[in-house]
């Protein structure tokens, strides 16, 4: 049976450290899978082999029932996978509706001769880019859109800028999105929000996610299965219940007991 | 009490070592650019006619200067301790203004008497007995010395006081000298302008005496300056009401008559240049140039009643070219209100009902109404003005003009790859070669290929060759970003340099020798020859390479570059093909800079290899960047600034680096955005975002929040 996104035995080796280890996973379409585990146990890294930004040591990833290994990171956002970053890295000298008219890129084609002489096509496209962006910015409420929609990205508060990012891996129009560590530096009412709006997403906008998260109640909240890594590999898998009670789990953040 | 004391007097120490040391360098700088020769060039020529020469106003300048900045820093010290009472700090103020004036005098004193005393001539060339003679203003050493000494009192109190005035009238006064100081400098430029036939020779004597700007004009520019900037507060009001009633009085589509206006100009200045060409054509009133003697019926009638006017008061000279100045203007005034009239009539016959009732129109449409009228009447004011530049101005200012006009199209290019793509490129004199180097084998009759294409048939290779050549430099340096990719360019355009020198390619390309005999651009008989014809050229490219580039910047693709110049790995993982993105930058930028060399090499008729160096990329970035980076209208500044002031300070070519040095470090302190920045009002916004965010919270969104 062909999965929506599947890894295989995926390896990422640093020189002589072993980032990810042999690792399986896949999952379903319109899951929310949440991925646990310490710092430095190759969560971000594996992020980076699925989005092309490393190049995969050995294994394969399939989404859609492509094989992405090899592709480009923008080949990768084309077949429909967007992500975003654990430090935000917005476009902070682009407004904030250019940030996400950013994402529609890879799914409009107009060109250099299109612009100079403002074809109707270029017109239409360029119209369309804008108004599903803004679609994008809207899902946040007034946080984004509105009379702020012009202003650039640097203005924005932290938690804003967490969501304009979600908001321009949206307007990709991908299926699954990669969320790095979303409710990070966030207070707690943020971060209830947060885990309300991962749920909006699935429910709403039909994505499927995938989640690196720290915050072991919007873990809770959202996900409907949960990996626990550490070392490169999988130590546990589950519903939260199950993971959160493994012991491999808890050794892997509190270490062992002695008796 | 005790302590605060202890701290004023342990201030003034350092206040005291503050002046000192600043005084001692700008005491420091007024001996260097005695040494280099500067004063001593700069004296040949008088701001102010017999008054003050411009060696001297260097001099008083850098005391000020050096004055200002003392008390400046004064300032924040006193701010950090807080000093008694204001008028107190006036007199300390006073005082410290007055010793650092002291101090550069008397370094300059101490420099007089050394120089008087000892010949150092063998090792500092320039310390000459003129020099000397300027710095003592012709006196014996010892009433120099206390000259100087009383001078530089006064120029710290001046100094002082100039601190103290109330900003208004300070702005006042800086805005009155400095366009006097700017009139002596530019004195030659205004010579060759007004001395062109034409214009009325009274002018010129008023303005300009024997050696510098005459007193009289000195006053009289002064106080205009003044005015001028007294009233500006008021001018943009004033502007917007008369647009409000041009908007309101000629509401019916007054674009469409605009522009029926500037074609109508337009016309009338290419018939212009077919009839100065083909002596078989008359030449038409509407059409006139100032050196050009017409036998129209209309300008002629004028020039004899205005030469009858002459002969009585026997006052003016020579005035053709004003009066035919004015008499366009108000030829175009009378076309353009009878088109305009026509058009309305029309206009109104085709859309009975729809003529706008101002009354009727919301305070939105009014607004629109009145910014559209702003904006064509800035495109026919501003095309009208560029249009009858080169007849304005004569030869020299038109070679001035092209020349900057060659940058700014280069510039234009660059700013594709460094300003929108963010590659720092500093080889982009290559593909300026290219483009001179592909027109010239393409066009000339003697060169290689013996092909003598005409230009228009050549440019669109040209270009594709060029656009090409861009992309293969790009290729190899797709990895590299910013020091390391400026580096390895500056490597590509010296190689285009050297490979167009070699006598590898000397059987193609002429080696040193280079390619000669390049046929002017010509549109059927009429041959663009000479800087005022040349200029129309440059004009109509910079003009469209304007506009693609402002059409880009806003599309998809300018989206896409300003990404990749943000981040380029979160533009790749946001589905952008950086390899294409920055192979297009480079390839567009490599097209527009080779229509600069295609005018440059047809402008020169003959092209060299030498004349590709590398000082040709680094203006082009500077200018870029001291315009301001990405932004079109700090290219268009830049290359006025950087290329043409040099070009019109020739005389002073020896300083012409040193002047730009200065100049450059004092911007990048003063405004490292570039003189043209983006608006910045990020702290005030975010401040609102955080307020938003605060209101936010605490509202309804967390009513629903499942849980």
């Amino acid at each position: 049976m062909k999965h929506f996104f599947e890894c295989k035995n995926l390896s990422k080796d640093f020189g002589g450290l072993t980032a990810v280890n042999q690792f399986n996973f896949h999952m379903k379409q319109g899951e929310i899978v949440s991925i646990i585990g310490p710092n430095g146990a190759g969560k971000t890294t594996f992020f980076n082999l699925i989005t092309g930004l490393y190049p995969v040591t050995s294994g394969e990833i399939t989404f859609n029932g492509h094989n992405i290994v090899g592709l480009s990171p923008y080949q990768i956002t084309e077949l429909g996978i967007a992500r975003t970053f654990q430090a935000v890295r917005l476009f902070t000298d682009m407004t904030i509706l250019e940030n996400a008219m950013i994402g529609q890129h890879c799914r409009t084609n107009s060109g250099v001769i299109g612009a100079i002489l403002q074809s109707s096509d270029h017109i239409k496209e360029e119209e369309h880019i804008k108004q599903y962006a803004k679609n994008q910015l809207e899902f946040f409420g007034s946080r984004l859109s509105g009379y702020r929609m012009n202003q650039p990205a640097s203005v924005l508060s932290y938690a804003n800028r967490r969501r304009l990012e979600i908001a321009r891996a949206m307007s990709t129009e991908a299926q699954l999105l990669l969320l790095d560590e979303p409710a990070a530096g966030m207070n707690p009412k943020e971060t209830i929000e947060i885990a309300n709006l991962i749920g909006r997403l699935r429910d709403e906008r039909g994505f499927s996610i995938l989640v690196i998260e720290h915050d072991m109640q919007v873990v809770k909240d959202v996900s409907d299965h949960v990996i626990a890594m550490d070392y490169g590999g999988k130590i546990a898998e589950g519903d939260y219940y199950t993971v959160a009670n493994d012991d491999r789990v808890i050794e892997a953040y509190l270490g062992r007991s002695d008796n | 009490m005790n302590t605060s004391e202890h701290k004023t007097i342990n201030n003034i120490q350092q206040d005291l070592l503050k002046c000192i040391r600043i005084g001692v360098y700008a005491g420091i700088i007024c001996i260097f650019v005695a040494l280099i020769g500067m004063v001593e060039k700069f004296n040949s020529r008088d701001i102010i006619s017999e008054v003050i020469s411009m060696g001297h106003t260097l001099l008083v300048i850098i005391t000020l200067s050096g004055t200002i900045l003392t008390i400046q820093q004064f300032r924040q010290i006193s701010l950090e301790y807080k000093h008694s009472s204001n008028g107190i700090n006036y007199l300390w103020e006073l005082l410290v203004g007055i010793f650092t004036g002291l101090i550069i005098s008397s370094i300059l004193a101490i420099f007089v008497v050394f120089i008087n005393e000892i010949d150092i001539r063998p090792i500092f060339i320039n310390a000459s007995p003129t020099l000397l003679t300027i710095l003592t203003f012709d006196k014996d050493i010892y009433t120099a010395t206390m000259n100087l000494l009383v001078l530089g009192v006064v120029l710290g109190f001046i100094g002082t006081l100039f601190l103290n005035l109330p900003g208004k009238l300070r702005l006042l006064l800086i805005a009155g000298i400095s366009s006097v100081i700017i009139l002596g400098m530019f004195q030659d430029i205004i010579t060759i302008i007004l001395s062109k036939d034409g214009w009325p020779k009274i002018l010129l004597n008023f303005l300009i005496d024997k050696n510098g700007v005459s007193v009289t004009a000195s006053i009289v520019i002064f106080i205009l300056i003044v005015i001028t900037t007294s009233i500006y507060p008021y001018l943009p009001t004033a502007y917007e009401n008369t647009m409000r009633l041009v908007a309101i009085y000629h509401s019916i589509n007054l674009r469409i008559s605009m522009y029926i206006m500037l074609a109508i100009t337009l016309l009338l200045r290419i018939y212009w240049f077919i009839a100065i060409s083909d002596k078989n054509l008359p030449m038409l009133p509407l059409c006139r140039e100032g050196y050009i003697t017409t036998n129209a019926t209309l300008g002629q009638c004028a020039i004899v009643v205005y030469n009858q006017f002459n002969n009585v008061t026997n006052l003016f000279a020579n005035s053709t070219s004003i009066i035919n100045l004015i008499i366009t203007i108000s030829e175009l005034i009378l076309v353009g209100s009878i088109s305009y009239s026509i058009i309305s009539i029309l206009w109104k016959s085709l859309r009975k009902t729809k003529s706008y009732n101002t009354n009727n129109l919301s305070e939105l449409e009014h607004q629109t109404l009145i910014i559209k009228t702003k904006r064509n009447f800035s495109i026919v004011m501003g095309s009208a003005l560029l249009l009858s530049l080169p007849m304005l101005l004569g030869v020299f200012p038109s070679e001035v003009l092209v020349n900057i006009g060659i940058y700014m199209l280069m510039g234009f290019g660059l700013n594709i790859v460094v300003g929108n793509a963010g590659l720092l490129d500093l080889g982009h004199v290559a593909f300026f070669a290219v483009g001179a180097y592909t027109t010239a084998l393409l066009t000339s009759p003697r060169a290689s290929l013996e092909l003598g294409l005409s230009f228009w048939a050549a440019l669109p290779i040209v270009i594709v060759i060029t656009g090409l050549t861009g992309i293969l430099v790009a290729t190899p340096v797709l990895r590299m970003r910013g020091d390391y990719l400026a580096i390895v360019t500056l490597g590509f355009g010296e190689i285009a340099r050297f490979l167009f020198l070699s006598d590898w390619f000397k059987p193609w390309l002429g080696g040193a020798q280079g390619i000669i005999k390049i046929p002017p651009i010509s549109i059927g008989s009429i041959e663009f020859i000479g800087p005022h014809r040349i200029y129309y050229l440059i004009i109509l490219f910079a003009l469209i390479a304007l506009f693609i580039s402002v059409r880009i910047k806003d599309s998809r693709v300018g989206r896409a570059w300003m990404a990749m110049k943000a981040d380029e790995k979160v533009a790749e993982t946001m589905g952008i093909n950086t390899v294409y993105y920055k192979l297009l930058a480079f390839g567009m930028g490599a097209m527009i800079a080779s229509i600069s060399g295609a005018i440059f090499a047809t402008k020169l008729g003959t092209i060299f290899p030498h004349s590709f160096n590398v000082l040709v990329s680094i203006t082009a970035l500077s200018l870029i960047i001291v315009g301001g980076i990405g932004n079109l209208t700090g290219v268009i500044i830049g290359a006025l600034v950087l290329v043409g002031l040099p070009e019109l300070l020739r005389e002073f070519s020896e300083f012409r680096l040193l002047i730009y040095g200065t100049l450059l470090i004092v911007m990048m302190l003063l405004r490292p955005e570039g003189l043209v920045p983006k608006s910045n009002t990020n702290t005030m916004i975010k401040d609102q975002d955080l307020i938003q965010d605060a209101w936010v919270e605490n509202s309804t969104i967390y009513s629903h929040v499942k849980r």
